[in-house]
C-alpha cells in the first residue's frame, strides 16, 4: 500500500474516531466512541410478543386502540387507559402520580418503546405486556373493573364483541378469564405499535459510525458535553444502556420510598413475589406460547435483599416530554432530575454495598450540558391519529 | 478454593477465539509443551485435546488447582440485558478426582453485587453441564465463579470478563 494511501486510511480513521464539532473543543475518544455506538441504531427491530397469538395483527391492534380509549373499561364510566397514557403526553400523563379512579401511588410510565421492554411496571411485577395491561383494569384505584365486569362490556357491547370475533377468530367465550386476557392481548398489541421517533442524538451517533464529519458536526456542542459525561464520570449509560437507553433491570438511585407514615412501596423486592404469585405469567398457562421461549427471567429471577427500595430503570428515550420524573414523580423537571444525581445521598442507597449510584458533584454548567443530551434524546411526539374515530365500524 | 492461573484479565468476546491460547496448565505446561514439540516435530501430538475443544469457536477456559473449565456462551457474545446459557465442560487435572457437581454465578467486582438471576444447572455427563438462565444487566467487568466439587471437595475457578 502506497504511503499516500496510508495516509488517506489513516486520516480517516481519525476522522471515525474523533468528532470535533467544535473545532476540536469537545471529542470522543476511542473508549466513549464504542459506548456512543452501544445507543443505536434507531429503531431496533422487533418481531412480536411470542406469548401473545393476536400480537401485530391489525385486527388486534385495531380493537386494541378501540379499547384503550374507551372507557367502558372502567367502573365508574369515566376513566380509559388513555386518561393515564395521553398521546399528547407522550403517552404520560403529567402528574407526579397517576390519576384513575383515584390517585395512585407511583408516576406513570410512557408506554412508547414498551414494546421492547421484559418486565413491565416500576416494580416489575409483570413479565408480559398483556398481563401488565390487565393490572390497571383491575385495580380499584386506576380503572376498578372485575373480571366479570369486562368479558360482560365486551360481550354486550356490539361494536367490541364484533372487533373481538375479527381479533381472535370466535366469539366472545364464555370463560370471563379468558375474554379478560385476550381484551389485554388487543391492549399489548396496540401498544406495541407505539415506538419514539428518531432523534438528533440517533442522527450523530449514525454520523459518528460511518464517519461522517459534517452531520456529527451539526450536534450541539453542549449536548456532546453531556454526553461525555453520560457515558464517562456519570455512568450513567452502565443502567441506561442500550438503544432504548435502559438495561430493563432495576436499581435503587436513593429515590424515597415511603408513601405513607409507616408504609414503604418496597419496589422490586414486592414486585418479585407479585410475579410470582401472578396467574398471567409467563410461566402460567395463559401464555400462547408452548415453548416458553420469553420465560427465561421468570424462571430464573432471584429474590435479594438489595431489591428492595429498587425501581424500574426508565428508557431517556423523550425523556423531555415524559416530566415528572422517578418512579413518585418527585423530581418535576429534567434539570431537578440530574440534580438528584449530583446531589444523592448514597447513605439512602439500599443496597450490598454497591458503588455505582454516588454523589456526582456537577457544576451548573455539567447539568445544563446532561440537560441539552437529554433533550437531545427526544423528539416531538408526531400527533397520534387513531385509525377510526366513529362508531360502528364493525361488520 | 484457587483462582485461576489462566491469566485472568479482562477480555471481549470478540477475543475469544485468541483467548482459548489460555488453556490448563498455564506457562509451565505451555513451555514444556513447546519444548515437546521441538523434539518431536513430526509426530502427531501426543496430549489429549483440550479441555472442551468440541465446544467449538468462542470457547474460553480457566483453571484451578485440579480443574480447567471451559465454556462457551450461547447465544455468543453475550449481549447486554439479554439471557443467555453456558455450556461447560470440566476436565480433571492428573490425580484430581472427576468432577461430581458445577455450580455457576457471576458478579461485578466493581460493584459489589452479582446477577439478578439465579441460573440452573443441568449435568449432560462426562464433565459437560448446562447452565440457563444468566443474565448481565450492565456493560462491564464481570467475573464468573465455576465451583466444581470433586473428590476433595470443592474448587473455585474465576474467569473475568469484559462486556461491552
Amino acid at each position: 500500500m502506497s504511503f499516500a494511501l496510508r495516509l488517506v486510511g489513516l486520516i480517516a480513521a481519525v476522522l471515525a474516531t474523533w468528532s470535533s464539532p467544535a473545532a476540536g473543543q469537545v471529542a470522543l475518544d476511542a473508549t466513549e466512541r464504542a459506548k456512543v455506538l452501544a445507543h443505536g441504531p434507531w429503531p431496533q427491530p422487533w418481531s412480536g410478543d411470542p406469548s401473545n397469538r393476536v400480537s401485530a395483527r391489525p385486527n388486534a391492534i385495531a380493537f386494541g386502540e378501540r379499547l384503550f380509549f374507551d372507557t367502558r373499561l372502567s367502573s365508574n364510566g369515566l376513566v380509559s387507559c388513555a386518561a393515564c397514557h395521553q398521546p399528547k403526553k407522550s403517552w404520560t400523563d403529567g402528574h407526579a402520580q397517576g390519576i384513575g379512579i383515584k390517585v395512585a401511588e407511583r408516576n406513570t410510565p410512557t408506554i412508547a418503546n414498551v414494546r421492547y421492554a421484559h418486565w413491565f411496571g416500576w416494580d416489575g411485577a409483570h413479565d408480559n405486556l398483556w398481563a401488565q395491561s390487565i393490572r390497571p383494569i383491575l385495580d380499584s384505584r386506576e380503572m376498578g373493573m372485575t373480571p366479570q365486569a369486562v368479558a360482560k362490556v365486551v360481550r354486550d357491547t356490539s361494536m367490541f364483541s364484533c372487533h373481538y370475533r375479527k381479533a381472535f377468530g370466535r366469539a366472545p367465550p364464555a370463560d370471563d378469564i379468558a375474554v379478560l386476557v385476550d381484551v389485554a392481548k388487543a391492549l399489548a398489541a396496540f401498544q406495541e405499535t407505539i415506538v419514539t421517533a428518531r432523534t438528533p442524538f440517533d442522527d450523530f451517533r449514525d454520523a459518528l459510525s460511518r464517519g461522517d464529519a459534517v452531520a456529527i458536526a451539526r450536534y450541539p456542542a453542549p449536548a456532546l458535553r453531556g454526553l461525555k459525561l453520560f457515558v464517562g464520570r456519570g455512568q450513567c449509560n452502565v443502567c441506561h444502556a442500550g438503544p432504548a437507553f435502559t438495561n430493563g433491570e432495576f436499581g435503587d438511585i436513593g429515590v424515597g420510598f415511603f408513601v405513607a407514615q409507616g408504609r414503604v412501596d418496597a419496589g422490586r423486592h414486592e414486585g418479585i413475589r407479585k410475579l410470582r404469585d401472578n396467574p398471567y405469567n409467563l410461566l402460567g398457562r395463559w401464555n400462547d406460547d408452548a415453548t416458553r421461549s420469553t420465560a427465561a427471567g421468570t424462571r430464573h429471577v432471584s429474590l435479594e435483599h438489595r431489591n428492595f427500595g429498587e425501581f424500574k430503570v426508565p428508557s431517556l428515550r423523550n425523556v423531555a416530554e415524559t416530566a415528572p420524573y422517578m418512579h413518585n414523580g418527585s423530581a418535576k423537571t429534567l434539570r431537578d432530575a440530574v440534580r438528584h444525581y449530583s446531589e444523592l445521598d448514597p447513605d439512602r442507597v439500599h443496597s450490598d454495598g454497591g458503588q455505582l449510584i454516588k454523589p456526582l458533584r456537577l457544576t451548573d454548567g455539567e447539568i445544563d450540558d446532561l440537560v441539552a443530551f437529554l433533550t437531545s434524546l427526544s423528539a416531538p411526539t408526531p400527533d397520534f391519529r387513531r385509525q377510526q374515530t366513529v362508531e360502528p365500524d364493525c361488520d | 478454593m484457587t483462582r485461576s492461573r489462566c491469566k485472568p484479565r479482562p477480555f471481549r468476546a470478540a477475543r475469544h477465539a485468541r483467548l482459548a491460547g489460555c488453556r490448563a496448565g498455564g506457562t509451565w505446561s505451555r513451555l514444556i509443551a513447546s519444548a515437546a514439540l521441538a523434539l518431536v516435530p513430526v509426530q502427531a501430538p501426543a496430549t489429549a485435546p483440550p479441555c472442551g475443544d468440541a465446544l467449538g469457536n468462542g470457547v474460553a477456559r480457566g483453571e484451578s488447582k485440579g480443574y480447567v473449565v471451559a465454556w462457551r456462551a450461547d447465544p455468543s457474545p453475550i449481549v447486554v440485558s439479554r439471557h443467555f446459557a453456558l455450556d461447560v465442560v470440566v476436565c480433571a487435572k492428573p490425580g484430581a478426582a472427576a468432577p461430581r457437581s458445577l455450580a455457576v454465578d457471576a458478579t461485578m467486582p466493581a460493584h459489589r453485587h452479582g446477577m439478578n438471576y439465579r441460573p440452573t444447572i443441568a449435568a449432560r455427563g462426562e464433565g459437560r453441564y448446562r447452565a440457563e438462565g444468566l443474565m448481565f444487566h450492565m456493560p462491564g467487568a464481570w467475573e464468573f465463579a465455576f465451583d466444581v466439587t470433586g473428590g476433595g471437595g470443592t474448587e473455585r475457578v474465576r474467569i473475568l470478563y469484559e462486556l461491552r
